[in-house]
């Protein structure tokens, strides 16, 4: 009964032995080796023992395999401690560490007792191989691993921790050969020698990833059925096995064969992933990933599942033979997504471990944990620096940016990770969210003139936050010569907020104040930057609305000898033309800069208009009906392309050329003052309310400037079917934009103009109330409002709302003129003539349509 | 240009049209070997007032047309070079001397948005969902962190976008141009890998051209061959870098570096967010120090052995120990049914007899309770992490609960009655929650029931101020707890909460000290 209970100890402390060694348990090691020693003096007696079946040796071996045991312990311990030297593969030496020298004689002494059975002496040689390894001395670690004989030794029924010992030889055994000096000049020894360190790497590899997940199913086994029993903290892997699992592709990318590098790093990475391989696979992503990006294009892609092509497969030697390995799991199912191209593949892998790497980011702020915490930031950016390079060759800064979000919990006080959200948001358009970020980055490196920029030109563009905008071109004109050759900018930027600033302002003194700065700042980014066109371009605009209009002429011309197709500086100089009144000029610019920009809707109204006035509605109406025709096989395009609602694919910017081209800078109000903070409201109101209302009429996709465009150009229409007297015309054209945006305030206006024609005026009277109420700044609404009130007898109201026309816009001359015609009405004459001379005056440098409906856009 | 290299190009250009169709194949094979036909091009193209640069862009175009692999690859070397003559001479005074360049750009462009049967090419772009299990992964082991809410919005559903079709195009205008240059440029990197290092070269060169033309970088480039600014897309820049990474990682190491500084350089000073994102990134993922090419010249990448085991101590406060505090108020409403209250059931008997067993007498038991707690401390601090400050105090609040528990199951301390009467008060407390099912969870409740009892309770010994925060804290852990039993098996959350349930004896009768180090977390 003793005996049995004896034995059955010592199963037991036996199966935890291999369970340690396995699992790299090594401070228990001692423990056991111990407890075994103890068993085998005092099971010594017992004579059933020899025949045992299970006890695998003998009681005079007890004492080898202790040995064996300790040796090993020694080792591991010694190489867990030397992590970073063996890893720069410097050589300990047996004097500095007591346990090397230990180990050494307990392996050499039972090597020479010869007692152990013939599986333990392999271990042993084993184990002797990894110490010489880690001496340095190379040529012995192989010479040993040859006498082990590792390349027949099989890994079927054996305990798990052999699997572990010979992925290990194999990986020290190919280290060990690259570094054996090359005593063998003969170029085809090296080559074969190269191939055998290859060889041996992709086994160790192969072995490592077995052994990993069999390792975890049987510890998975052991704690579901003994639950308060081991459960093993996360399994680190040793130098050797890590080793084991990269060696493979390293060795192959290093020298550059990049079609054997990636099937083995795909191979790894299509293998199950086990609780320890996990950080590696973390790892093997990143590296595969880059591989993708940086050294395959498309056209060579091969899909994980399929064969690289023929051209690349002259360099596959035969991969070795893997009969007698067992193969490691692979993800497998029937529905498998498999990538399709080179970025579909880095971006898969990129996301796996993007969400991986993001959990271990150390986000304590405690001193303490500064070094892993750095270390773990730099893991998650390096994944983030890639998805930005993936996503931004797709043009998908949607998702990017959502990616990028994930990574502020980890971002603090990190300026790359601040910017790269920043930019994101700006790519993809979300403009708040872009500048609070920005002015975040501002505090992190506030020399970096960029940063405010960037920031000004979102609150310029689309936010049209002025305030903002003002702060921020402040910010880069102080940081002053710092700023180098972006000081300029920051000029042309608070030039442009002034002017736009003006435009915005209700009172005719700070709109006169406004616009002075405006062209004093504008100037001195001249000065500092004299040959760049941009500037000198918003010079001659900031001058043209000023009605300075030679002066403007000049400094326009200037800016066209250095960019002679910019639809800007062409459309300015067609309305400069105008304003002089040499409308056919105008006309001529204008239609050469429509060749050169076709879908410009911007130019083609200007068109219409010098049309308009030079050949009457005629001809006007042909330009007209051309518009409708592009804008139709625009829209078939963006149909077609843009199924995807931020489809614009491959960086090609094809939705956002549209959108630049159809830019009108403010659709809904072209032809009074652009860019008006009351207007951007008012359209703003009309989209959310067309959204209530035509939910289930008209299908409305692609961007809501392609439809403010439609309704643009049939108002347009109408007004020159008024012109000719075709009212039936004219009445459908505006139905037809009515049905885009009902309660558009210019659909309202148009309305009240044909109930005006058609004479009925407390409707129009009606309608153009209306009209304002949507939009309070409209100054054409007001002129034809204060005429018609005029008109029914409301003399005193007329007046008062065409004084509020001239104060909100000071050069607009027809509501000077209405005024004065009023003012006469009311027997005021001399303030009548003061009116009509301001009219004649401004009139003699009216353009055919606001200077401001060209963008001011930094 | 000398009159030899004149005779290759004129040669080449006379070889091709005798050429009968049959030795297509074996004459395209044979080209890239040319090289000093190929650096003689090279020169035809950098003179735009060669008589030859017609008949070259003239065969340059047939060949691309040909169908012939390896005669397209032939002429996409070129591309680069192209663009930039396109380019430098537009943006000059004279217009149109470029004609024939142009030509032949609009013709690859034109044959490229097209596929074989002349339809219009589309093409198309899956963005992979993690919530689908691929060859790379599973989803199930990816975990809760990738199923946020836009990912379960778009659960199931892979996205495609797509790009195309192009239209045709008759002439480059200002508007077009550089849609059609980025098509171009696209085509072109997408065979970059079968791409020359003269052609990777001239990429990267002309790269920097474009970027600093009429910009004071110029002079520190030292480039005189046009001083006017070329004007630029953002899409355009964004291809640029593809390109340029390619090339910094396949021998073109310096030239590349270059290019990518200028690139970063235009793009801040045209303010474009897309180029300067890539660019950005691609410079901080670059590895430090210059790249060795190694002896064959290209192709080489820098790996190395990385370790990759988490050095990352246990106990820091990472996203994904925080996820814990996260999951409470997502698990709240997932905590319904009988099971959970079975579970309190089961756990509160169990704790109450244990801990009745336990006061009652019996070493073995005793130590046996011990274990339990050990491993159930382990766990905890393992899972749950909470701060590291956190999880260390309260690893060493276990421990001395486990000491104080030790030494009263030995020598039986006055306060036995005291500890009774407050377990009693607890399992009755708790019981008495269980029967409403409609309360919001089981954790808010017991996070409640916990923080009452344990005023109830402790009333006099603790001072009064503290006591909220210490319920406040056993309440996060309960939380925590419940979450982690959604995943895990029922037992662990047993010896938890009979952990838990220690603390609290702890804090009532231990020293305030105890209860000063829970209330800071």
């Amino acid at each position: 009964m003793a005996a049995k209970g004896a034995h059955g100890t010592h199963l037991k402390v036996e199966s935890e032995v291999e369970r340690c060694r396995a699992e790299g348990q090594w401070d228990r090691m001692f423990e056991l080796a111990r407890h075994l020693q103890m068993l085998g003096i005092s099971g010594g007696g017992s004579s059933n023992r020899r025949n045992s079946p299970s006890g695998r040796f003998t009681t005079l071996d007890t004492d080898d395999f202790v040995k064996l045991l300790l040796a090993e312990a020694l080792l591991e311990q010694c190489l867990k401690d030397n992590h970073d030297k063996i890893k720069n593969s410097i050589p300990l030496l047996e004097k500095t560490d007591h346990r090397l020298n230990e180990a050494k004689d307990h392996l050499s002494s039972l090597l020479n007792n010869g007692k152990l059975p013939p599986q333990y002496m392999c271990e042993a040689m084993l184990i002797l191989g990894k110490l010489h390894y880690v001496e340095g001395s190379y040529r012995d670690a192989v010479s040993m691993y040859a006498r082990a004989g590792i390349d027949d030794i099989s890994v079927e029924n054996k305990p798990l921790y052999q699997m572990r010992l010979l992925s290990e030889a194999f990986v020290i055994k190919g280290l060990s050969l690259e570094r054996l000096p090359n005593s063998v000049a003969s170029h085809i020894r090296l080559t074969e020698r190269e191939e055998e360190v290859v060889a041996c790497f992709e086994r160790a590899s192969w072995v490592a990833q077995v052994f990993l997940q069999e390792l975890e199913k049987t510890s998975n086994n052991s704690t579901s059925r003994h639950l308060k029993g081991s459960l093993s903290p996360d399994y680190e892997l040793s130098y050797f096995l890590e080793a084991a699992l990269q060696s493979a592709y390293v060795k192959n990318l290093k020298k550059g064969n990049i079609v054997k590098g990636m099937r083995e790093l795909r191979e790894i990475l299509r293998t199950v992933e086990t609780k320890a391989t996990q950080n590696f696979k973390v790892v093997a992503a990143k590296h595969l990933a880059g591989v993708l990006l940086h050294s395959l294009s498309e056209d060579c892609y091969w899909s994980p599942l399929s064969h690289p092509l023929p051209e690349f497969m002259n360099k596959e030697e035969n991969s070795f033979v893997t009969q007698t390995l067992r193969k490691p799991h692979l993800y497998e199912g029937d529905n498998l997504y498999c990538p399709k191209d080179n970025i579909e593949e880095a971006l898969l892998l990129l996301l796996i471990s993007e969400s991986m790497a993001t959990r271990d980011v150390v986000l304590s702020r405690a001193p303490e944990q500064a070094e892993d915490r750095k270390v773990s930031l730099q893991n998650a950016s390096a994944i983030y620096d890639l998805l930005s390079i993936t996503l931004g060759r797709r043009g998908q800064y949607v998702m990017l940016s959502e990616c990028l979000e994930r990574a502020m919990k980890c971002a603090f006080g990190e300026f790359h990770l601040w910017y790269q959200v920043a930019l994101s948001m700006v790519a993809c358009g979300k403009s708040a969210y872009a500048v609070s970020l920005l002015r975040e980055c501002m505090k992190l490196q506030p020399s970096d003139p960029t940063v405010p920029l960037m920031a000004a030109k979102v609150c310029i563009g689309s936010l049209h936050w002025l305030e903002e905008a003002e702060h921020f071109a402040t910010v880069v004109i102080g940081l002053g010569e710092e700023a180098g050759e972006s000081l300029p900018k920051g000029y042309l930027a608070l030039g442009l907020t002034y002017s736009l600033q003006a435009t915005d302002a209700t009172l005719k003194s700070k709109q006169d104040e406004l616009h002075r700065k405006a062209l004093q700042t504008l100037e001195r980014a001249r000065e500092l930057a004299p040959d760049d066109p941009q500037i000198i371009f918003y010079v001659a605009l900031q001058l043209a609305l000023v009605r300075q209009i030679s002066s403007a002429m000049e400094r326009l011309q200037e800016a066209l000898t250095m960019c002679r197709d910019d639809a800007n500086a062409l459309h300015l100089l067609a309305l400069l033309f105008s304003a002089q009144k040499y409308y056919q000029h105008a006309l001529d610019v204008i239609n050469m800069a429509i060749t050169e920009h076709p879908e410009n809707f911007n130019l083609m109204f200007t068109k219409v208009k010098l049309e308009q006035v030079l050949k009457g509605p005629e001809e006007a109406l042909v330009t007209c009906r051309q518009m409708l025709r592009l804008w139709q096989t625009l829209y078939n395009f963006s149909q077609l392309g843009g199924l995807e609602k931020d489809g614009s694919f491959e960086g090609l910017t094809v939705k956002k050329q549209n959108g630049i081209h159809l830019t009108l800078p403010d659709a809904h109000d072209a032809d009074s003052g652009s860019r008006r903070a009351s207007s951007i409201a008012a359209s703003r109101l009309e989209e959310a309310m067309s959204e209530l209302t035509l939910t289930t009429s008209v299908l409305k996709q692609g961007p809501m400037q392609l439809w403010t465009t439609l309704e643009q150009i049939w108002l347009q229409a109408a007004e020159l079917f008024m012109e000719q007297r075709q009212l039936k015309e004219a009445g459908f054209c505006i139905q037809e934009a009515a049905g885009l945006f009902p309660t558009s305030h210019s659909v309202l206006y148009m309305r009240g103009r044909l109930a005006e024609v058609k004479g009925s005026f407390e409707e129009a009277k009606q309608l153009y109330k209306e009209a304002l109420t949507v939009n309070p700044d409209g100054v054409r609404i007001m002129h034809s409002l204060g005429l018609m009130l005029s008109q029914l007898g409301h003399k005193s109201l007329a007046q008062k709302v065409l004084r509020d026309a001239v104060e909100r816009q000071s050069t607009f001359h027809e509501a000077w003129q209405g005024l004065g015609e009023v003012l006469q009405d009311q027997g005021q004459n001399e303030a009548a003539v003061d009116c009509f001379l301001t009219a004649l005056e401004l009139e003699a440098s009216s353009p055919v349509l606001p200077f401001s409906i060209i963008a001011r856009e930094l | 240009m000398f009159t030899s290299e004149i005779g290759v190009v004129e040669e080449w250009l006379s070889e091709f049209k005798t050429l009968p169709e049959t030795s297509l194949p074996n004459y395209a094979t044979n080209l890239k070997d040319k090289s000093s036909l190929v650096t003689s091009l090279y020169k035809v193209i950098q003179e735009p007032q060669s008589e030859l640069l017609e008949p070259v862009c003239h065969q340059l175009f047939e060949f691309y047309r040909s169908g012939e692999e390896q005669l397209l690859r032939f002429t996409l070397q070129f591309l680069p070079e192209l663009m930039w003559c396109y380019l430098a001479v537009s943006a000059s005074r004279d217009v149109h001397s470029s004609g024939c360049i142009e030509a032949l750009l609009l013709g690859v462009y034109n044959l490229e948005i097209v596929d074989k049967h002349g339809h219009s090419k589309v093409l198309s772009f899956t963005i992979p969902s993690l919530s689908k299990p691929s060859v790379y992964h599973e989803p199930s082991s990816i975990g809760s962190m990738a199923l946020t809410e836009s990912a379960l919005s778009q659960h199931g559903l892979s996205k495609v976008v797509y790009s195309g079709p192009h239209p045709q195009r008759e002439m480059l205008t200002a508007q077009n141009r550089f849609e059609v240059l980025t098509f171009l440029l696209l085509c072109y990197n997408a065979a970059l890998t079968y791409m020359p290092s003269v052609s990777l070269q001239s990429l990267c060169q002309i790269c920097s051209r474009i970027c600093v033309c009429g910009y004071p970088r110029q002079h520190v480039r030292k480039y005189r061959g046009v001083s006017s600014r070329i004007p630029i897309s953002s899409g355009f820049m964004v291809q640029m870098l593809t390109g340029v990474y390619f090339a910094i990682y396949n021998g073109e190491w310096d030239l590349a570096q270059k290019a990518l500084d200028d690139i970063i350089y235009r793009a801040q000073l045209e303010l474009y967010p897309e180029p300067l994102l890539v660019a950005n990134a691609i410079k901080a993922s670059l590895p430090h120090g210059a790249m060795k090419s190694s002896k064959e010249g290209t192709r080489c990448i820098q790996v190395e052995i990385t370790p990759t085991s988490s050095r990352i101590s246990r106990n820091a406060v990472t996203s994904m120990s925080i996820r814990g505090h996260r999951w409470k108020r997502h698990g709240d409403t997932e905590l319904t049914g009988q099971e959970e209250l079975m579970d309190i059931t089961e756990v509160d008997e169990g704790f109450y007899s244990r801990a009745a067993s336990s006061t009652s007498q019996s070493g073995l038991s005793n130590s046996s309770h011990n274990c339990s707690n050990k491993t159930s401390v382990g766990k905890n601090q393992r899972r749950s992490g909470g701060s590291k400050a956190g999880a260390k105090e309260r690893e060493t609040a276990g421990e001395s609960c486990r000491d104080h528990f030790a030494r009263k199951q030995t020598q039986r301390a006055q306060s036995e009655n005291l500890e009774l009467l407050s377990l009693k008060r607890l399992t009755l407390t708790s019981s008495q929650s269980l029967p409403k099912p409609s309360s919001q969870g089981l954790a808010k409740t017991a996070a409640t029931v916990f923080s009452k009892s344990f005023e109830q309770v402790s009333g006099a010994p603790v001072p009064r101020s503290p006591s909220p925060a210490i319920g406040c804290v056993a309440g996060a852990d309960a939380n925590r707890f419940s979450a982690c039993s959604l995943q895990e098996e029922k037992l662990i959350y047993v010896s938890e909460r009979t952990e838990l349930a220690v603390k609290c004896q702890a804090g009532q009768q231990g020293p305030p000290s105890i209860s000063v180090t829970l209330s800071a977390e």
